[in-house]
C-alpha cells in the first residue's frame, strides 16, 4: 500500500497543460477565452487558429494540438537578432581576441589600481603590443612599463 | 492493486534519459523559488524527484558546458578557443562509458553548439540534430522513436536537448507572451528582446564599440572602474538611448515566456515517456548548460559574465517509481558530478581522471557534504574563473585559466581590485588562495589552431548572439 502511494499520478497533456490555461483564465470561470487570452499579446488571429471549435475559448486539447503541429520556428521565420552580424564583426577587430592583449590591460589596471598616476603604456602602444604579440619589441616594450609601474608584478606573466 | 504495486517497482539496470534544456535559470522554477506559475511540469518533476539546489554549471557557453558534463572534466580541460572541444580517447564521455557497459546510446540535440561537426557525439550510437537552436519540438519527438525502438532487455542512455528558453525568447503565444509581450518594440522599432545583445548598464547602445575598448574584454563584471567610465560616456550622447526599467522587465518577462513554453514541452514529453511505461523505470536527469543573465551585471545573455544568473542551473533527478520524490539537497554540486552519479547508479567504474564526485548517496538519502567551491571558467572570449561556496563567490577576470603566471597573478592581483569581484560573506583572501590551487590543478590544453566551422552553422550562431566565439 505504500510503494501503491508512492506511485504518481500518470502525466498526461491535461496535467501538462491545464496549469496554464488555468492562469490563462483570469476570472477563473473554467475557460481561458479570447477576451482573457488576446490582450494577453495573443494575436486574434493566432487564436482563432487555436480554437478549433469556435467556441471561443482554448481547451487543454486545442493547445496540446497547437503545441504538437505547430513548429517554433515558424513563428520566429524571418527574425534575426540584427546586432549580431555586427557584434560578430566587432569580434574580429577586437585586439583581445586575436592576441594576448588581454593580458596586458590586466597587469595595466592592476597597475592604475596601485598608483592612478602610473606611467602605464597609453592605448596606443597597448594596442601595437597586442597586435605585434608576445616577444615582439613593441611587447617587451610596454611590458617593461608595466613592470617599472608595478614592480610586484609576477615575473611569469611577461 | 498488485499491477500498480508492480509497475512501481524498479526493474533491472535503470534506463538514463538526460534532458537538458539549454540556458534555463534556476531561479525561474517554482522548485527553486522562482514565479508561482511559471513552471509547473518542471516543479510536479521535482516533487517526484531530489532537487539539488545548488548545482552550478562548468562553462556559460553550450559546448564547453556539455563537453564539462560528458566528460566529468573542467572546461579549460577540453578547449582552449574554437568551438571544437577535445573529448574521447583519454577523457571518455559518458556515452562511451555507458556504451562499454552495455548501453545502447542515443543524442538528440538542437543543433547549433551542439551541432554534429562540434563533436560531441563522440560515444552516442546515433547523434541526430534536426533543427539547429531548435526546440523540444524538434528533439523529442526523434528521442521518443529511438526508445520507442529499444530492446526491452538492453539499457539505454538517452540525451536530449533544447534551445527553447535561448535568446531570441521567441516562442508563440499564449505560452511564448505568458509574462510580456515579446514582440514589443523599443528605440528604433525593433523588438526590445532583439536588442537585448546591445543593453549595456540600462543604456541600448548603436554598437559595442565602447563596451570592448572601455571593459577590454566581453567579460562582465570587468572593472567596476571601466563600466562606471562607460555609462558616463554613454549618458553623455544624447544619440545612445537609455532604457527604463519597464523596458528591461519587458525583456526579462520574453525569457519567463519562453520558459512557460519549454516547460509545457517538457511536460508533453513526460506524458509521452508516461504513456510508454519508461518513465517509472528509468533515471531521468533534468539540467541546464548554464543560465542567462537578465542585467543583474549590466547586460543580457551568458556573453559577459560569471555569476549565479549564469551558472546557477537546475538539477533535478527522478529516480525509478519516483523513489525519494521531493527531496531537497542543498549541499553544492557541479555539473561534473552528473557523470560519476550515473556511472554509480549503472554499476560503472568511473573513468580515471574525471573530476566529478558521484552524489548518488544524496539520491539514496545518505549523508553527502557536497563541495566546499563550485568552479566555472568563461570559455573563449570570457575570461574569468570564478568560485562558488555557500557564503558567496568570488570571481577574477581578464584573463583566461591557461593564461601564463595566472597563479602568480592571482596570488599578487589587488584584492579588492580591479581584478576581482567579491560576491556575498566569504573570506576573500582564503577564496583567492583556492582559486589559485583550482587554476594550478587544470590541465589545460596547449594553444592549438581552431578548426573553421561550416558557413551555414557560423551564420546560425551568429544569428543567435553567439558573437563571443569564432
Amino acid at each position: 500500500m505504500i510503494l501503491l502511494l508512492a506511485c504518481s499520478p500518470a502525466w498526461t497533456p491535461e496535467t501538462a497543460l491545464a496549469p496554464f490555461l488555468a492562469r490563462l483564465d483570469a476570472d477563473g470561470d473554467g475557460r481561458a477565452t479570447q477576451a482573457e487570452v488576446v490582450p494577453a499579446r495573443m494575436p486574434a488571429a493566432a487564436f482563432d487558429a487555436m480554437d478549433a471549435d469556435d467556441d471561443g475559448a482554448i481547451s487543454v486539447g486545442e493547445l496540446e494540438t497547437s503545441l504538437r503541429i505547430n513548429d517554433p520556428d515558424r513563428w520566429a521565420e524571418g527574425v534575426l537578432d540584427p546586432s549580431a552580424e555586427m557584434a560578430a564583426m566587432l569580434r574580429q577587430e577586437h585586439v583581445g581576441d586575436r592576441s594576448d592583449g588581454w593580458m596586458l590591460q590586466v597587469l595595466r589596471e592592476e597597475a592604475l589600481a596601485r598608483d592612478p598616476a602610473a606611467a602605464v603604456p597609453s592605448p596606443e602602444e597597448m594596442f601595437a603590443a597586442a597586435m605585434a604579440g608576445r616577444g615582439s619589441p613593441e611587447w617587451e616594450a610596454a611590458i617593461a612599463k608595466l613592470a617599472a609601474a608595478w614592480p610586484e608584478m609576477p615575473a611569469s606573466v611577461r | 492493486m498488485l499491477a500498480a504495486l508492480w509497475a512501481c517497482a524498479p526493474k533491472g539496470p535503470p534506463d538514463v534519459l538526460v534532458v537538458s534544456l539549454d540556458t534555463l535559470r534556476a531561479d525561474r522554477l517554482g522548485a527553486y523559488g522562482g514565479p508561482p506559475g511559471l513552471t509547473p511540469n518542471l516543479d510536479r518533476f521535482a516533487s517526484e524527484g531530489v532537487t539539488f539546489l545548488r548545482a552550478y554549471s562548468q562553462g556559460t557557453f553550450t559546448a564547453p558546458s556539455h563537453a564539462s558534463l560528458f566528460t566529468s572534466r573542467y572546461p579549460p580541460e577540453l578547449v582552449r578557443t574554437g568551438r571544437h572541444p577535445a573529448v574521447g580517447g583519454d577523457k571518455p564521455t559518458l556515452a562511451e562509458v555507458l556504451g562499454a557497459y552495455g548501453y545502447e546510446t542515443g543524442a538528440f540535440v538542437a543543433g547549433g553548439d551542439l551541432a554534429p561537426e562540434i563533436g560531441l557525439d563522440v560515444g552516442f550510437d546515433v547523434y541526430e540534430s534536426p533543427r539547429d537552436f531548435g526546440s523540444l519540438f524538434h528533439t523529442a519527438p526523434p528521442a521518443l522513436a529511438w526508445i520507442d525502438a529499444r530492446p526491452a532487455d538492453t539499457p539505454w542512455l538517452a540525451f536530449v536537448h533544447s534551445y527553447d528558453t535561448h535568446s531570441p525568447y521567441r516562442r508563440p503565444p499564449p505560452l511564448g507572451s505568458l509574462v510580456s509581450d515579446p514582440e514589443r518594440k523599443g528605440p528604433g522599432g525593433e523588438a526590445l528582446r532583439t536588442q537585448m545583445a546591445r543593453v549595456a548598464d540600462g543604456f541600448l547602445m548603436h554598437d559595442l564599440r565602447p563596451f570592448l575598448f572601455i571593459d577590454g574584454t566581453w567579460a562582465r563584471p570587468r572593472s567596476p572602474a571601466g563600466r562606471a567610465e562607460l555609462a558616463q560616456v554613454l549618458a553623455g550622447d544624447p544619440s545612445v538611448p537609455r532604457l527604463d526599467e519597464a523596458d528591461l522587465a519587458q525583456i526579462r518577462g520574453a525569457y519567463d515566456g519562453a520558459v512557460a513554453y519549454a516547460d509545457a514541452r517538457f511536460g508533453l514529453l513526460l506524458a509521452q515517456l508516461d504513456r510508454r511505461g519508461v518513465l517509472d523505470d528509468s533515471v531521468v536527469v533534468v539540467l541546464s548548460d548554464h543560465g542567462e543573465g537578465m542585467h543583474e551585471a549590466g547586460v543580457f545573455n551568458h556573453c559577459c559574465q560569471v555569476d549565479d544568473a549564469t551558472t546557477h542551473v537546475p538539477l533535478l533527478v527522478r529516480l525509478p517509481g519516483g523513489e525519494r520524490g521531493g527531496a531537497k539537497v542543498d549541499a553544492i554540486v557541479e555539473l561534473t558530478d552528473v557523470a560519476p552519479t550515473l556511472y554509480e547508479l549503472a554499476g560503472a567504474q568511473a573513468p580515471a581522471g574525471a573530476r566529478g564526485v558521484s552524489f548518488a548517496a544524496a539520491l539514496r538519502g545518505e549523508p553527502f557534504a557536497g563541495r566546499e567551491v563550485a568552479w566555472t571558467t568563461g570559455s573563449d572570449g570570457m575570461r574569468m574563473t570564478s568560485g562558488r561556496s555557500r557564503d558567496g563567490r568570488l570571481t577574477w577576470s581578464g584573463t583566461p585559466p591557461w593564461a601564463p603566471g595566472l597563479a602568480d597573478l592571482l596570488a599578487a592581483a589587488a584584492l579588492p581590485g580591479p581584478g576581482f569581484v567579491v560576491e556575498g560573506t566569504i573570506d576573500a583572501e582564503r577564496a583567492r588562495g583556492e582559486m589559485a590551487s583550482f587554476v594550478r590543478s587544470l590541465k589545460t590544453l596547449p594553444p592549438t589552431d581552431a578548426r573553421p566551422v561550416s558557413p551555414r552553422l557560423e551564420r546560425e550562431l551568429r544569428e543567435h548572439g553567439y558573437w563571443g566565439s569564432p
